[in-house]
C-alpha cells in the first residue's frame, strides 16, 4: 500500500472534445457481468419484499404500542394541567407582597429588551412572571 | 433490453461520469446577502438604530425565501431532471451526515454550558440547582408528554420509511402524515410549556441554559416540521421513488438524531436538573 | 461553454471561478488586516501617544480588526477557499467540488463578513476585545454598542462559510476520488485539507454556541456568563478555546500539506515518510482538541489541569517534530533547487521552527506564568501564523500560480518580495520576544520608555513589510500582465516543470499534468490512477 502512495501515477485520457471510446459499444456483450446484474436485482428485490413484512410490523407499533401510549400519557398530563390552569389563575391576582421573593440573580435586566415595553421577555405570561422593582 | 444496442457515440456526448455538474445559480449570493442584511438588521434593531422590528423580520423572510428557491432548484434537480445519480446521492448523505455531527456539537456546547453550572452551581444562586426559590418543571407532565410525543414520532417515521422501501404509497402518506402532525403537535406544546412556565430566560443561569438549549431544539423542531410535510407533499406528489428519496432519508436522519438529543435533554435537564 | 461575466463569477458554480474569486477577496482583507497591524505599529513605534491621541479603545479595535480579517477573512479563504478549492478536487481527479452551489455560498458568506467587521469596527467606538472577544468585556458593560453584536455576526457568517466549506471539502474526499484511487493514494495537501476540514468541522458549532450564548448574554438578558446570576465567564473561555486552538491548526495544516509537495518537488525527491506525514497531521487535529485550555493558565485553574495540559500540549511537538524532520529529510540528499517557491518552503521550515520551539516554552504552565498577555506570545504567534501559515501561503501562490492562471511569475520581483518579507517579519516579530520577556504586555498602546529600542525596531520592520507587500503586489502584477503562457511547449519557468524528476512524463501529481490553466471543466472524463509501473 505504501510504495503504491510514494509511486502514484496517472493515466489521463482526451480531457477536450469526445472520448477515445467514442465508437464502441456501450453495452458490448462482453462487457456486461452478468452476475453482478443479477445480484444487484437479487438485492433490490429482496430488499423490497423485507420491507414489506417490517413495514407491517411498524404499522402495528404504530396503532397499537405508540397510539394507545400517546393517550395514556396524554390523559393525566391533560389533568394536571387542567389543574395548573386554575392555580395560574389564582397566582395572576396574588398581590405583589405575597409573591415569593426574587433574589438578585432573577429577572436580569442588564439592558432593557428590545422590543415591547423593555421588561418583557419573548415568552412573558404576566399570570406566572413577575417582575417586582421597589 | 433497448439499451443494449446505445452505442458510445450516444453516451460520449454525455458526461462520462457519475457526478452532478450544478450550472450556475444565483441562490446562494442571494442567501448569503440576505443573511448579511438579518445580521446588519438584528444588529441595529437591537440596538435602537431601527424605528421598529419589521426591517428584521423582512431580512428573515428573504432568507426563507431565497432558501426555498435554491430547494426548489435542487428538488427538480432530483425528481424531473434526473441529475441524482448513485454517486451524487451517496454524497448528499454523507454530506447530510456530517452537517448533523457539526449540530451534534453544536447542542454538546449547550450541555456544556448547562452543566457548567449546574455541575457546581456557585455561590452567587445559593449554591443549589435549580437556584433557590426558582422552580424547576415537573418532568412527569407536559415533558413526559412530549417526551412520548417524539418517541411515537421515532415509530411512525420507521413506519414511513419501510413503506416508502416498499413502495407503498398509502403507509408511506400516512407516517409522514402522522411524524408531521406529532411535530407540529410537539412544537405547539413546547410554547404553552415556554409561556406557562414560572422562570424566564432572564431568570438566572438556570433559565438561560434551560431555555436556550431547549429553544435550539425547538427550532430544530420547527425546521424538521417544514421537512416533514415538504417530504408528505412530495410523497402525495409522486417525486419520490422506492430507490430515490434523499430528501426524506435526510429528513428520517434528521428526526431521529434530534430525538435523541431531545431524550438527553429530557434526563438531564428536566429530569436530573430539576 | 459560454457564460455571461456576471453569471460566471457571482452564480458561480466552478471550483476553480470561485477560488480565484477567493484568492482576490483575501488579498482584498490582507490588505485591510494589514493596513491595521501598520497603524497599530506606529503607535508604538515610540512611547507615548503617536497616532491614536490616547485614544487606547481605538487601539484595541485595531487589534481586533487585524485578527479577525487575518484569520478569518485573509488565511483561511486564501488557504482553503482559494487553494483547496481549486486543488483538491483536481489532485484527486474529481470533476468538482461536491456541492457546487454550496461552495458559492460558502464565498458569498466572506464580503458580508468583512462588512460587518468593518461595521464594527467604525461603528461607534468599535470592538476594543480583541478576537478573543471575552466577557465581561464583551459584555453589556463594558461595550454597549452594536458594535460587538456585528463582530459576533461577522464570526457567524464566517463559521457557515468554513464549515459548509468543510461538508463540502470531506464529501468531496469521500465521494468522488477518481478511479483506483484510494483514501491512501490522495496526496499529501489532500489529506491536509481532510483533517482541517474535520477540525472545522467539529470546533466550530463550539464557537458558535459560545459566541450565540454571548449575543443572547448582551441582548436577551441571559446570565451564563454573569457571575452575578450563577454564570461564569470561564465558560466562554472554555468554549472559545476549544474552538480557538484547533483553530489555529486549521490556518496550519493546509500549509503543513502544501510545505510537502513544495519541498518533494524542489528537492526532486519523493516526500520522505509520506505516511508518516499524514499520521502526524492526523494525530495533530486529534490532539488540537486536547490541549485547549493552555491559553487559560492563568484564569485560576487547578493544579491538576494545569499539568494535564501542560503534558498534553507539550505532546504535540512530536508529530509537529515529525512533520519537520521528514522534511528535512527529503532535502537530505535531494537535487535542491532555489526556485521561488522553495525558498518560501526553506523560510519556512526555519521560522516555523523558531514558532514552535517558542510555542514549546509556552506549553509550560509555569512558565506561562511569566509568559502570558505579554508580547512573548504575540512573537510566538506571529511566527508560527505571519511566517508559517503566511510563508506557506505565498510560496503556494507561486508553486500553483503559473498551473492556476497559466502565467508565469517574474523571478526577480518574486525573489525581491520574498526577502523583503522574510527580513521585515523577523525584524518585526523577533524583538516581541525580548519585550515580552521583559514582561511588555500584549493589547497597550502604550510602555515604559524602556521598552522604547525594540519597540522602535519592530515598528521599523512594519514600515519594511509594507514594501514587501507593494513588491508582493507588483510581482502578482506582473504576472498577470507579462506572463509567458504563449511558449507552451518548451517552459522553463514555472520552474516546478524543471525542477521535476521526470519531466518529460510528471504522471503523480495531477495538476500539474493537465493544461495550464485547466480546461473550465477540468475533467470531461475522469483520469485514472494506476499502480506502480
Amino acid at each position: 500500500m505504501f510504495k503504491r502512495l510514494t509511486q502514484r501515477q496517472f493515466v489521463r485520457f482526451n480531457s477536450l472534445g469526445v472520448s477515445k471510446h467514442i465508437n464502441e459499444a456501450a453495452f458490448h456483450p462482453s462487457k456486461i457481468n452478468k452476475a453482478a446484474g443479477e445480484a444487484f436485482v437479487k438485492e433490490y428485490t429482496e430488499k423490497v419484499h423485507h420491507s414489506e413484512a417490517v413495514t407491517k410490523l411498524w404499522k402495528r407499533i404504530t396503532y397499537i404500542v405508540a397510539v394507545p401510549a400517546l393517550i395514556a400519557t396524554a390523559i393525566p398530563v391533560i389533568n394536571i394541567e387542567l389543574k395548573h390552569a386554575k392555580h395560574r389563575e389564582h397566582l395572576a391576582h396574588l398581590p405583589d407582597e405575597e409573591w415569593p421573593v426574587q433574589y438578585d440573580y432573577q429577572n436580569i435586566r442588564s439592558r432593557n429588551f428590545w422590543w415591547g415595553d423593555g421588561d418583557k421577555t419573548l415568552f412573558w405570561n404576566s399570570s406566572v412572571n413577575r417582575h417586582i422593582t421597589e | 433490453m433497448k439499451l443494449k444496442n446505445m452505442t458510445n457515440k450516444v453516451r460520449g456526448n454525455m458526461q462520462l461520469h457519475p457526478f452532478h455538474l450544478v450550472g450556475p445559480s444565483p441562490w446562494p449570493m442571494f442567501t448569503s446577502f440576505s443573511l448579511m442584511n438579518l445580521a446588519l438588521s438584528m444588529a441595529l434593531t437591537s440596538h435602537g438604530y431601527m424605528g421598529h422590528n419589521y426591517f428584521m423580520f423582512l431580512a428573515m423572510f428573504v432568507v426563507f425565501y431565497s432558501m426555498t428557491l435554491w430547494f426548489k432548484d435542487m428538488m427538480a434537480e432530483s425528481s424531473y431532471l434526473g441529475d441524482h445519480t448513485m454517486a451524487v446521492k451517496r454524497g448528499m448523505n454523507q454530506g447530510f451526515m456530517l452537517f448533523v455531527v457539526s449540530e451534534m456539537l453544536m447542542f454538546v456546547s449547550l450541555f456544556w454550558a448547562y452543566l457548567h453550572s449546574a455541575l457546581n452551581p456557585n455561590v452567587e444562586m445559593g449554591m443549589m440547582w435549580p437556584p433557590m426559590g426558582m422552580e424547576a418543571m415537573s418532568p412527569a407532565e407536559l415533558p413526559l408528554l412530549n417526551t412520548m410525543m417524539l418517541l411515537a414520532s421515532g415509530v411512525t417515521m420507521t413506519y414511513a420509511h419501510h413503506a416508502l422501501m416498499n413502495k407503498d404509497r398509502k403507509n408511506t402518506l400516512y407516517g409522514f402524515m402522522y411524524s408531521t402532525m406529532l411535530m407540529v403537535v410537539f412544537v405547539f406544546c413546547q410554547g404553552l410549556e415556554y409561556s406557562f412556565s414560572s422562570f424566564t430566560i432572564a431568570d438566572s443561569v438556570y433559565g438561560s441554559a434551560f431555555f436556550s438549549a431547549t429553544g435550539l431544539h425547538g427550532m430544530h423542531m420547527m425546521m424538521l416540521a417544514m421537512m416533514l410535510a415538504m417530504c408528505t407533499w412530495r410523497v402525495y406528489n409522486y417525486d419520490f421513488t422506492n430507490t430515490s428519496h434523499v430528501g426524506a432519508e435526510t429528513t428520517m436522519l434528521y428526526l431521529h438524531v434530534l430525538d435523541m438529543m431531545w431524550l438527553f435533554m429530557y434526563m438531564v435537564m428536566y429530569w436530573w436538573g430539576s | 461553454m459560454k457564460l455571461n461575466y456576471v453569471t460566471r463569477w457571482t452564480f458561480s458554480t466552478s471550483h476553480k471561478d470561485m477560488a480565484m474569486l477567493y484568492l482576490m477577496f483575501g488579498m482584498v482583507s490582507a490588505m485591510v488586516a494589514t493596513g491595521m497591524s501598520v497603524l497599530m505599529r506606529m503607535e508604538l513605534a515610540n512611547g507615548n501617544s503617536q497616532f491614536f491621541y490616547n485614544n487606547h479603545q481605538a487601539f484595541n479595535v485595531m487589534v481586533t480588526g487585524h485578527a479577525m480579517a487575518m484569520m478569518f477573512l485573509f488565511v483561511m479563504p486564501v488557504l482553503m477557499g482559494a487553494f483547496g478549492n481549486f486543488f483538491v478536487p483536481m489532485l484527486m481527479g474529481a470533476v468538482d467540488m461536491a456541492f457546487a452551489r454550496l461552495n458559492n455560498m460558502s464565498f458569498w458568506c466572506l464580503p458580508p463578513a468583512l462588512v460587518c467587521v468593518m461595521v464594527s469596527v467604525f461603528m461607534e467606538s468599535g470592538p476594543g476585545t480583541g478576537w478573543t472577544v471575552y466577557p465581561p468585556l464583551s459584555s453589556m458593560g463594558s461595550h454597549s454598542g452594536p458594535s460587538v453584536d456585528l463582530a459576533m455576526f461577522a464570526l457567524h457568517l464566517t463559521t457557515m462559510s468554513s464549515l459548509l466549506g468543510a461538508m463540502n471539502f470531506m464529501v468531496t474526499m469521500l465521494n468522488m476520488r477518481t478511479m483506483g484511487m484510494h483514501m491512501m493514494n490522495m496526496p499529501l495537501f489532500v489529506w491536509a485539507m481532510f483533517f482541517t476540514a474535520m477540525l472545522l468541522l467539529l470546533s466550530l458549532p463550539v464557537l458558535t454556541a459560545g459566541v450565540t450564548l454571548l449575543l443572547l448574554d448582551r441582548n436577551f438578558n441571559t446570565g451564563f456568563y454573569e457571575v452575578g446570576a450563577g454564570g461564569d465567564p470561564m465558560l466562554y473561555e472554555h468554549l472559545f478555546w476549544f474552538f480557538g486552538h484547533p483553530e489555529v491548526y486549521m490556518l496550519m495544516m493546509p500549509g503543513f500539506g502544501m510545505m510537502s509537495h513544495m519541498v518533494s518537488t524542489y528537492s526532486k525527491k519523493p516526500m520522505f515518510g509520506e505516511v508518516g506525514m499524514l499520521y502526524a497531521m492526523g494525530s495533530m487535529g486529534l490532539l488540537g482538541f486536547l490541549v485547549w485550555s493552555h491559553h487559560m493558565y492563568m484564569v485560576g485553574l487547578d493544579m491538576d489541569s494545569r499539568a494535564y495540559f501542560t503534558s498534553a500540549t507539550m505532546m504535540m511537538a512530536v508529530p509537529t517534530g515529525m512533520k519537520m524532520f521528514s522534511w528535512l529529510a527529503t532535502l537530505y540528499g535531494g537535487e535542491m533547487r532555489l526556485g521561488v517557491p522553495m525558498l518560501f518552503a526553506l523560510g519556512f521550515l526555519f521560522l516555523f521552527t523558531m514558532g514552535g520551539l517558542t510555542g514549546v516554552m509556552l506549553s509550560n504552565a509555569s512558565m506561562d506564568v511569566a509568559f502570558h498577555d505579554t508580547y512573548y506570545v504575540v512573537g510566538h504567534f506571529h511566527y508560527v501564523l505571519s511566517m508559517g501559515a503566511l510563508f506557506s501561503l505565498m510560496g503556494a501562490y507561486y508553486y500553483w500560480g503559473p498551473a492556476m492562471f497559466g502565467l508565469n511569475y517574474n523571478k526577480v520581483w518574486a525573489e525581491m518580495h520574498f526577502w523583503l518579507l522574510f527580513m521585515s517579519v523577523n525584524m518585526m516579530f523577533l524583538p516581541m520576544h525580548f519585550l515580552g520577556l521583559n514582561g511588555q504586555p500584549r493589547r497597550m498602546p502604550d510602555y515604559p520608555d524602556a521598552f522604547m529600542g525594540w519597540n522602535y525596531i519592530s515598528s521599523m520592520g512594519s514600515a519594511m513589510s509594507m514594501m514587501s507587500v507593494l513588491a508582493g503586489l507588483k510581482s502578482v502584477l506582473v504576472q498577470l500582465e507579462n506572463g509567458t503562457n504563449e511558449e507552451f511547449d518548451t517552459q522553463v519557468t514555472p520552474d516546478f516543470l524543471e525542477a521535476n524528476l521526470t519531466r518529460s512524463n510528471r504522471d503523480h501529481a495531477l495538476e500539474l499534468m493537465l493544461s495550464r490553466p485547466a480546461e473550465f471543466h477540468t475533467f470531461r472524463e475522469l483520469p485514472m490512477l494506476v499502480t506502480p509501473r
